[in-house]
């Protein structure tokens, strides 16, 4: 079960149709900047193929997958290579509030109900440590200003957790684009080193938006994600069973 | 009586050597038993106290449900926790703690590690555990938003003291996560609760269990030696629904630890007298046999055979006392020593950190293994002596004296 953690960031990042939130103060500018960039990821479904490259160590493992998602807690993930793993998924649903994740094997023909806390467990090991970032709205958890420094084109956005949020690191120093891409997220620990960093390359344009066509992860440990979208679709009608547990078990 | 005593200690130092030489039997053996018991003691003693003092107290009041299946959801309802923290108000010097213990995860921005949340009142439950004294940096938590980490687990996590962790559990009511700030780091000498336990206050352990109530309630004891009695009153009072566990009953595999350890420090300590045993019944054995003469004359004189044989023991036994006696000495000081500097356990000490011996093993004194030590020698003696003995009373009188 290669990095279950990481799908699921994956179907994060597509699942932030949150509302804009209220502006204040001094911060506006800078705040919007980050709303605008939020925005670029936000619809009511998402779908996307996706390479993933995960290497820890001296081991580098791919995996393909397909990923559905539909608003904030509906996702299907399929695995499509390596082949011994290709049928397998994993489905995310909300039910009375409590969110619930299976994964289906197909060897074993069976759904297996996995404990909602690995979502959570997701982000910190998985590389991508988007839900943080994503999930929420971003005044409930950060105090967002400008940084001193500026680049020429774009802008550079600090992020520093309020008191209670329950953010592990110091602050995040984004950087984003003219377009209001999101290039690079830079994660501080509370001693005001970088322990992780997160880069794109490349844009898809989408419709209207603009979505990095390469994520890559790298944490000081030298652990380095690369997760490559083939295809992606936002704001597309999906299959109506798609996010049943039938489907999670037909390929 | 007084005269034997007299004659066998005069018999005694007629032969100096050869009763020092009894008696250095009897001390290294006993001094070798009191010292290994001493350490052996050290290491049980402080299986208990780091278990009754830093960890759980005296008893360990839980659900029967709970005991089942230790899930939160299992645990006392605020109700019950009330009618199980009025059951033990009412025990002469009791104190109880509730506590709320789930399991999670606690991040850093380094790593996550699965531990077990632990959630307490810190005023209740200071006075139930001294988690206080163990205390290697900072302070005990006192408000919410404040966590504790044992050494290890902050070591693993790469947390220091005043930096946040973020605790994520799988509430009943779906996963929760919250931030605390590290405000004490704590060296329990204790593998679980040094390795994986995060300590925060109930009110949000409550909330991230998404339970009220309680998982179980801590006790602390005056004495604990009236564990069993006070556990057996509350089994009564709180009726079928709620386990009362004393120490043993809480942590068999500690208890069976001790009891096994026990067990062989009889059997080195039999092997030991055993050895010792020889060693006096050879002397004793000598003695006799070269005061065949003396004991004919005596006996012409009129000395009943049964006292003649009883001198022969009381010499053993005597020889057998100051050899103890001087073990005894040696054996005090020596325990104290090691109790006062320790013996580095060095690379064990990952090993027997989970049954709650710290890395330094400290010995202790208890008079009931003293006590046991002293029989077994007087014991020795008198059965060492046996055959000498028997030797020497069946001497007849008239071949005796004409023995060379």
């Amino acid at each position: 079960m290669l990095n279950r953690t990481l799908l699921m960031a994956l179907m994060l990042l597509g699942a932030a149709t949150l509302a804009s939130t209220a502006v204040m103060g001094d911060e506006r500018s800078a705040l919007e900047v980050v709303e605008k960039a939020r925005d670029m990821w936000r619809g009511e479904t998402f779908h996307a193929t996706v390479r993933i490259e995960v290497t820890r160590g001296e081991r580098t493992e791919t995996q393909l997958v397909e990923a559905w998602n539909e608003g904030d807690h509906r996702s299907l993930v399929r695995i499509l290579e390596p082949e011994e793993e290709a049928g397998n998924g994993y489905l995310l649903l909300e039910e009375d509030g409590e969110e619930k994740l299976w994964y289906y094997d197909h060897r074993a023909g069976e759904v297996i109900s996995l404990p909602g806390l690995t979502l959570h467990e997701g982000f910190l090991g998985g590389g991508l440590d988007l839900d943080e970032l994503m999930r929420g709205t971003v005044t409930d958890h950060y105090e967002v200003a400008f940084t001193d420094e500026q680049p020429e084109e774009g802008y550079n956005v600090e992020l520093v957790p309020l008191p209670e949020a329950a953010v592990v690191y110091g602050k995040l120093v984004l950087s984003i684009s003219e377009a209001f891409v999101i290039t690079r997220i830079d994660y501080y620990d509370q001693r005001e080193r970088v322990v992780k960093t997160a880069y794109t390359e490349d844009l898809l344009e989408v419709g209207e938006r603009l979505i990095p066509r390469v994520w890559v992860v790298e944490e000081d440990t030298g652990d380095r994600t690369v997760a490559t979208y083939k295809e992606l679709t936002i704001d597309e009608p999906l299959p109506e069973d798609i996010f049943t547990l039938e489907r999670l078990q037909q390929p | 009586m007084t005269g034997m005593l007299r004659m066998a200690w005069r018999n005694l130092w007629r032969h100096r050597a050869r009763s020092l030489l009894m008696m250095g039997i009897v001390f290294l053996g006993s001094l070798v038993v009191i010292v290994l018991w001493g350490v052996a003691e050290g290491a049980f003693q402080s299986m208990i106290d780091t278990h009754v003092k830093v960890d759980e107290g005296a008893l360990t009041l839980m659900s029967a449900n709970y005991r089942e299946d230790p899930a939160p959801a299992q645990g006392f309802s605020p109700q019950e926790l009330d009618e199980v923290l009025d059951a033990v108000r009412d025990v002469q010097g009791a104190h109880a703690s509730p506590r709320m213990v789930a399991n999670g995860m606690v991040r850093s921005p380094y790593g996550a590690t699965g531990m077990q949340i632990r959630g307490v009142d810190p005023a209740r439950e200071k006075e139930v555990t001294q988690l206080e004294d163990r205390l290697k940096e900072g302070r005990y938590i006192e408000a919410q938003g404040e966590a504790m980490l044992g050494l290890q687990a902050a070591r693993n996590l790469d947390v220091r003291l005043g930096e946040r962790v973020v605790v994520n559990a799988q509430g009943e009511a779906g996963a929760r996560s919250q931030a605390f700030t590290v405000v004490g780091i704590y060296q329990a000498g204790m593998g679980r609760l040094d390795e994986s336990t995060v300590i925060v206050s109930i009110a949000e352990a409550r909330r991230l269990a998404g339970v009220e109530g309680a998982t179980q309630v801590s006790v602390s004891l005056p004495r604990l030696r009236d564990d069993a009695r006070v556990a057996a009153a509350l089994r009564e009072r709180l009726g079928q629904g709620v386990e009362v566990l004393t120490f043993e009953e809480a942590n068999p595999m500690i208890a069976s630890i001790i009891e096994v350890n026990i067990q062989e420090m009889v059997l080195i300590m039999i092997v030991l007298a055993i050895l010792a045993g020889f060693g006096v019944a050879n002397t004793v054995m000598f003695s006799v046999i070269e005061r065949t003469r003396e004991f004919g004359v005596m006996r012409s004189l009129g000395m009943p055979s049964r006292r003649l044989a009883m001198v022969v023991v009381t010499e053993a036994v005597l020889a057998s006392l100051l050899g103890f006696a001087a073990a005894a000495v040696a054996g005090y000081v020596l325990v104290l020593y090691l109790a006062q500097v320790g013996i580095p356990l060095g690379p064990m000490d990952a090993l027997v950190a989970q049954y709650g011996i710290p890395d330094t093993l400290r010995a202790a004194v208890s008079a009931w293994y003293w006590g046991a030590s002293l029989i077994v020698v007087v014991a020795t003696a008198v059965l060492a002596a046996w055959l000498p003995a028997r030797r020497a009373a069946r001497l007849q009188p008239v071949e005796a004296i004409r023995a060379e």
